[in-house]
Parts: structure tokens; sequence; C-alpha cells
């Protein structure tokens, strides 16, 4: 039994690797793995939405160059030759913490130069104003003074002053409102900006969904695929029976559906299930698959390996599929003898 | 007049911002500049689409002015490039067009060149896209220039045009017998 979940998992992982490649892939296989690719991620920019953190992004190269940091890091890199291997491909642009060197000078130094010259400008201005004997206690007419020092009457003076409270006031409420309108005010708690990672917080709430809207197929085939994942085949099979209609018209969910019967323990279902899917569909290697792991599961060796020879000869040649289909091949003519 | 000039500060800071902000508009983007240019072309070993018994390296071309052209049949940029290519292999017999069919299915590919055309001498087929990580390919179609000795002259992001064919890649031929 342990074999064929275990057989299970790994075409399971073979064939949503190829086929659904578009798809977010959820659920972690090795935490330590996946805290490093978080960590490394929220430091990389996404190619294509360019917005987006490497780790938040769900477009297709996103999802390739996280698969390829995630090897990284299972082949031992440290951080450092990991940002390397992406900057030597795209560019510094692939960091949102741009290196310090000649052509980054600017936007390093930039904001320093402007505040220092701007300090400058404002105690050479200071200075000579108070050259001129012009500073008085209050800024704002003062300044009114400079530009036309004749007219300063006490009207324009109270004015002056009235305008400066007035601005006081309206610069942050205004902010405030324009804020509150177009921003975001929610995403300054950074609890609620975190979200939830747990996958199997969304897998639930994804099921509490499911139950209120029960017609909603493709859900509940999301959902039984992401329990397949998560090793619970019985919850998969629960979820799976409730789109019996669509899984019947479709061989590459009855393959999904047979592994999720074959997991919980139900060979007799997964026996039925598989012989449906083979006449609905002769040439599909994950099915030709099961149905040999099936007759592997029955001591039928023979059989097993006619089915999974068929399987071979329809994936593609020298892939990680065709060499796992191999191997079994091998495990059962073994066994056979 | 001395304080005239000081009135000047602020509107020659306006103006060199004005200057920048206008550059930044005549700008794309989108665009991200290689760091492969300059560069050897990362060596690959891949199975050609049509016949996937065969390979293709980069090597087999050494000695040889090329471009890899990044396409895939689900890309409709490229839809909009194939005529110019197919122009290109037309006009330039010695310049082999090398194509990396990328993140695609076989039946599709073959397909899609049934009917729009092959202007490719052959094409490597990468599955998935792990060649194109290495040539940091992020936005479909993508054209490299690679010379004789095997260093990347140029990349060009986006459908080519006769214009960028024209004024970009064939300077970069002078040399080689049209």
């Amino acid at each position: 039994m342990s074999w064929f979940v275990k057989a299970c998992a790994v075409i399971l992982i073979a064939a949503s690797s190829a086929a659904y490649a578009g798809e977010a892939q959820p659920l972690a296989q090795n935490p330590v793995v996946e805290t490093r690719l978080n960590a490394i991620s929220e430091n990389l920019r996404c190619l294509v939405c360019q917005n987006e953190t490497l780790a938040a992004s769900r477009s297709d190269l996103a999802e390739d160059l996280r698969r390829e940091v995630r090897h990284l890091i299972e082949a031992g890199k440290s951080d450092n030759e990991i940002i390397e291997f992406l900057v030597s491909r795209y560019g510094d642009y692939v960091l949102y913490n741009p290196p310090f060197k000649a052509t980054t000078v600017l936007l390093w130094l930039g904001p320093f130069a402007l505040l220092a010259g701007g300090i400058v400008g404002l105690i050479l201005f200071l200075r000579k104003r108070s050259r001129q004997g012009l500073v008085d206690e209050d800024d704002a007419t003062s300044v009114a003074e400079t530009i036309t020092p004749t007219a300063a009457t006490g009207g324009q003076r109270s004015a002056g002053r009235w305008l400066v409270v007035l601005m006081l006031v309206v610069i942050p409420v205004g902010g405030a409102l324009v804020y509150l309108k177009v921003g975001n005010p929610a995403a300054l708690d950074p609890a609620r900006v975190k979200g939830d990672p747990d996958p199997e917080v969304m897998v639930a709430r994804l099921a509490a969904k499911l139950e209120a809207n029960p017609d909603d197929a493709q859900g509940w085939q999301l959902l039984a695929r992401a329990y397949l994942v998560m090793n619970r085949p019985a919850d998969a099979v629960k979820a799976y029976n409730r789109i019996l209609p669509v899984i019947k018209k479709n061989p590459d969910l009855m393959g999904d559906y047979v592994e999720a019967l074959a997991g919980s323990g139900d060979m007799v279902g997964a026996r039925t299930w598989v012989n449906k899917a083979l006449q609905l569909d002769a040439k599909n290697p994950k099915i030709l698959f099961l149905a040999g792991g099936l007759a592997f599961e029955q001591g039928n060796f023979p059989e097993a390996i006619r089915y999974w020879e068929k399987s071979l000869k329809l994936v593609e040649p020298n892939s990680k599929e065709a060499q796992f289909i191999q191997e079994n091949i091998a495990e059962a003519k073994s066994r056979s003898k | 007049m001395k304080r005239f000039w000081w009135f000047l500060i602020p509107l020659l800071a306006f103006a060199v911002l004005v200057f920048f902000l206008a550059r930044g508009l005549t700008k794309d983007p989108g665009y991200v500049p290689s760091p492969l240019v300059g560069k050897p072309a990362p060596t690959f070993d891949l199975p050609q689409l049509q016949n996937p018994k065969l390979t293709f390296a980069p090597e087999d071309l050494k000695g040889r002015i090329w471009l890899l052209n990044v396409w895939a049949s689900w890309c409709v940029s490229c839809r909009a490039e194939h005529p110019v290519l197919i122009d290109f292999a037309r006009s330039h017999p010695d310049v082999p067009v090398i194509g990396l069919d990328y993140k695609d299915q076989r039946p599709d590919a073959l397909n899609w060149l049934k009917q729009q055309g092959n202007p490719y001498v052959l094409s490597a087929f990468d599955a998935d896209g792990r060649v194109g990580i290495d040539y940091g390919v992020y936005g479909v179609p993508e054209t490299y220039v690679i010379d004789q000795a095997g260093v990347i002259r140029y990349k060009h992001v986006g459908p080519l045009t006769p214009e960028v064919v024209k004024t970009l890649i064939e300077p970069l031929l002078k040399g080689v017998p049209q």
C-alpha cells in the first residue's frame, strides 16, 4: 500500500509540474527550503509584473524562477550564490536593493546631495536675511516683508498668519482624506497584510466555501487535488464524490479519482474506475500507469508490466516520468521471476 | 540686480526635473537591460522540435554568426513578428535562424509552424523553460544575435520589426556574405 501511495505522489507531482505549470503550487515539500525560498524571493523582483516580488507573483516565469531557486537551495547553495545566479541572467534589475556602483551613484547619493544642497541654501538665505535685519519672531510675515517690505501693514500680517494656520490644518487633513479614499488603511496593520500562509487553513477555508456553493465543480477539483497532495486521500475521495458526473466525462479527472480511491484503500473502487477510464481513453499514460500499479498491487506482475510499457511509450522519452516508469517495470520484472 | 539671479535657481531645478521626467516618458518601463550582452552565450543541449532524437547545442554553430529566436505557439506577439523572421531568413541565407521553442507542447508547436511557415533552420525544444532562464528570457518573443566567437552581441525583447532588423541587427552582420 505505501508503495502505491508513494508512486501516486511522485506521478502526481510530475504530472502537475508538467501539465499545471501555470497553477500556483501551494504546498510546501520541505518547510526549511520554503522558508529560505520565501526570504530570498521577498527581495527579488518579478520580471514580468515588475512591481511584485518574486515571492508574491503568480506569473509563469516567477513559478519557474522559484522552482529554480528551490533546486539551488536543495543543492546547498548559499543565498549570495543564488542571488548571483539570478543577477547574472537578469541583471541588477531583479534586486529590490540595487548595489552601489558607478551607474547607481545618483540613485544612492542623489537624495542626500539634494538634502545637503537645500540645507546649505537655507543657511545662506537665513544669514543674508539676518544681516539685513529682517528676521523677526514671525517667519511667515517676515517672508511677506522680504518680498514687499514697504507694504507690510497690520492687516497683511494677520492674513499671513491665518494662511499658515490654514495650511497646517488643510494639508494633513486633506492628505488623510485622500489616503482614506484611494489608499488601503488595512495595509497599515502588518498582521492583516501577512495573510495566512498555512495551507491547512487555506484548504479548510476552500472546503467551507464549497459547502456553501456546492455547484462549483472546479472548486471541488482544486480541493480534491489539494487533499491528494496533502496525503489525505479519503478526503479527496469525498470531494471527488461531489462531482461524479463531471468526472465521468473526463479521463484525466478519472485518473486523479482512481489515485484517491487507491490511496484511501478502496482497491475495488479504484479498479472499477480505472477500467472505466481506459474505456474512455486507452492512450492516457497516467491511467495506464495507475492500471499497472493496481495490477502490481494484486501481484499480477505481467499485467503490470504490460500496462507500464504502454504508458512508457506515451510519455516524453528521457523525462522524469519515463525514468520512474522504467524503474517500476524493472521492479515488476524482478518480482515476477 | 543680484537678487534676480536667486530666482533662477528654482527655475533651473524645475528645468532639470522636467528634463528627467520627459526622458522617463520616452523610455519603456518594461525594458530590462540584459547583462548577457557581450558575454558568451550560455550553453545547452536540447532535443530538436521536429526530430526529438537529434539535439542542438550553440557550439554546433561556432564560427558563424546566427540568430536565436525564442518563440512559442501560445505567444501572440510571435505571430506578429513571424513574417519579419520569414523575410529575414529568406534575405539572409548565410545567417542561420535557430528557434528556441519555449515552454510549449510539441504537437501545438509543430502545427503552428505548419500554419505560419518555418523560418528556422531548426528549433530547440525547451519544454520546462530551463534554458530560457539561462538566457534571461522574461517576455517571449526574444531574439539574440550570437557572433562567430559564441558571444551574445545583441538581445531584443518583443517582436522584431523591419526597422529593428534594419537598424539594430543588420549592422551586426557586416562581413557576412548576404
